[in-house]
């Protein structure tokens, strides 16, 4: 499940649960609505798998940001997802903490 | 000649006066008509004769046409199955319970006959629709799945290369991807991908990448700069979210060295097959075709001869080895107790222990001798 929430004065993306390919265009709206400041938030504390299409709409989204002087960040990713992010090498372009 | 397909509806109603007159209406529109007084009987009718569309009263004694429906669309080959309806309820509350149950349309009683006739002639017209869509889509992605096969190389075509596969794909055309390239005399390339996603679209990137691979994987080319190449021609071409791993390995029987280069993908297993030890070929790298400037790392090894590489992607892990060890150690473990089997069953005996039948993800294992 996708959801925002709001986060000092922008807006964060929180996932929950398992991100699927149904969750796809929620999630790149809810990306695109949380381009106001500086850093994109993901909130994935209880977010329990992610499809490829997910980690594909994450990456969209960071390589929009980039030129815009902006960046995303992973808060919260359990173990298994921080295994896979780094896997892809996702840590090198992603901010995790 | 054509041959049309005559449509068979149920027709639900506790009032026997309603169910005869909508059964001879539907009738004399042409369509085939099975009749039920209560929900049972209409669970029992659309067993036996699963119908294209379901015209059903709420209100009934013992079963109501909610839980009619909801068992409806658990019958086998009944699931989406378009139902209407017929209320003396107007309130938007069991409109919505409804359509949350998967009803398609409402007919408010008392009801006009030509009301009734264009919803049902609607409502059939839709299902036609959608299913022949499904059936295109489906004749498409089982000559897409063909042409896949078609194009991937058996252990037969190249039996210099001694590797053995086995590959499972999820839907009838897949988005994982192996390939074994012949590079000289006594040196050879296996690669092991992963598309993203699980749409047709996977197989059209699938079958591009190995196009790139064969262009750049020449000999002249170390494999860290083959995989900056296909990166950068899959960077210009995908759409923003798309992206493949992959692991690229070059074996030199010349030399006995391997050099393997990670795109953000598990990395290969080296069975070593004096002791037994297995021990993987990691190292890090960025997934192909997301990134401009991406960077990958390469890492080189002695094998000797009857050591063996195993390459696969990740749902033949999937789901598994949940802890420190990640889903690696279960895979290095079945390795370590199977891998001195024949080569020719390696793969296979792997994707049997791991990956079992119930899945979501294609299984792919590409296993090699020194």
């Amino acid at each position: 499940m996708i959801r925002t929430s709001a986060a000092g004065d922008g807006t964060k993306v929180v996932l929950e649960g398992n991100v699927g390919v149904e969750e796809i265009a929620d999630l790149l709206k809810a990306l695109d609505a949380a381009r106001t400041g500086g850093t994109v938030d993901v909130e994935m504390a209880s977010c329990q798998s992610l499809s490829s299409s997910a980690i594909g709409a994450l990456i969209a989204c960071h390589n929009r940001l980039v030129p815009e002087g902006m960046r995303l960040r992973i808060r919260g990713a359990n173990e298994d997802l921080l295994r896979l992010l780094k896997l892809m090498g996702l840590d090198r372009h992603f901010e995790l903490v | 000649m054509t041959v049309f397909h005559q449509s068979r509806v149920l027709v639900v109603d506790d009032e026997r006066t309603n169910l005869r007159l909508l059964s001879m209406v539907l009738r004399q529109e042409g369509h085939l008509v099975d009749s039920a007084a209560d929900g049972p009987s209409a669970l029992e009718a659309a067993a036996m004769n699963i119908p294209d569309l379901v015209l059903m009263d709420i209100m009934m004694p013992g079963m109501d046409g909610f839980e009619t429906l909801r068992r409806l669309h658990e019958l086998e080959g009944c699931r989406g199955i378009p139902v209407i309806f017929l209320t003396g309820m107007e309130d938007l509350e069991s409109k919505l319970r409804g359509f949350a149950l998967g009803a398609v349309d409402y007919v408010v009683k008392p009801f006009h006959l030509e009301e009734i006739r264009a919803r049902v002639r609607i409502h059939l017209q839709l299902r036609i629709a959608n299913r022949e869509l499904a059936e295109e889509r489906g004749k498409r992605l089982r000559s897409l799945g063909q042409a896949q096969r078609e194009m991937m190389i058996r252990p037969e075509d190249l039996p210099d290369a001694k590797f053995a596969v086995h590959y499972s794909p999820a839907q009838e055309a897949g988005g994982d991807l192996y390939d074994v390239l012949p590079l000289g005399a006594g040196i050879h390339g296996y690669l092991v991908a992963d598309v993203s996603g699980h749409d047709v679209g996977t197989s059209l990137v699938a079958t591009a990448a190995k196009a790139l691979l064969h262009q750049f994987a020449g000999p002249v080319y170390s494999p860290e700069e083959t995989m900056r190449l296909v990166n950068g021609a899959l960077h210009g071409w995908l759409q923003p979210g798309r992206f493949l791993t992959a692991s690229f390995v070059r074996l030199n029987r010349n030399t006995r060295t391997v050099r393997a280069v990670s795109a953000g993908h598990p990395a290969p297993l080296v069975l070593e097959a004096d002791t037994g030890r297995v021990v993987p070929l990691a190292c890090e790298g960025d997934v192909l075709g997301a990134f401009p400037d991406a960077r990958f790392g390469m890492v080189e090894r002695a094998l000797r001869t009857g050591d063996r590489v195993v390459l696969y992607t990740d749902g033949l892990v999937e789901g598994r080895g949940r802890g420190p060890g990640g889903p690696e150690a279960d895979l290095e473990t079945a390795l370590a107790e199977i891998g001195a089997c024949a080569l020719a069953e390696l793969p296979a005996r792997l994707a049997d222990r791991l990956a079992g039948t119930s899945r979501e993800d294609d299984v792919l294992v590409l296993a090699f001798e020194a």
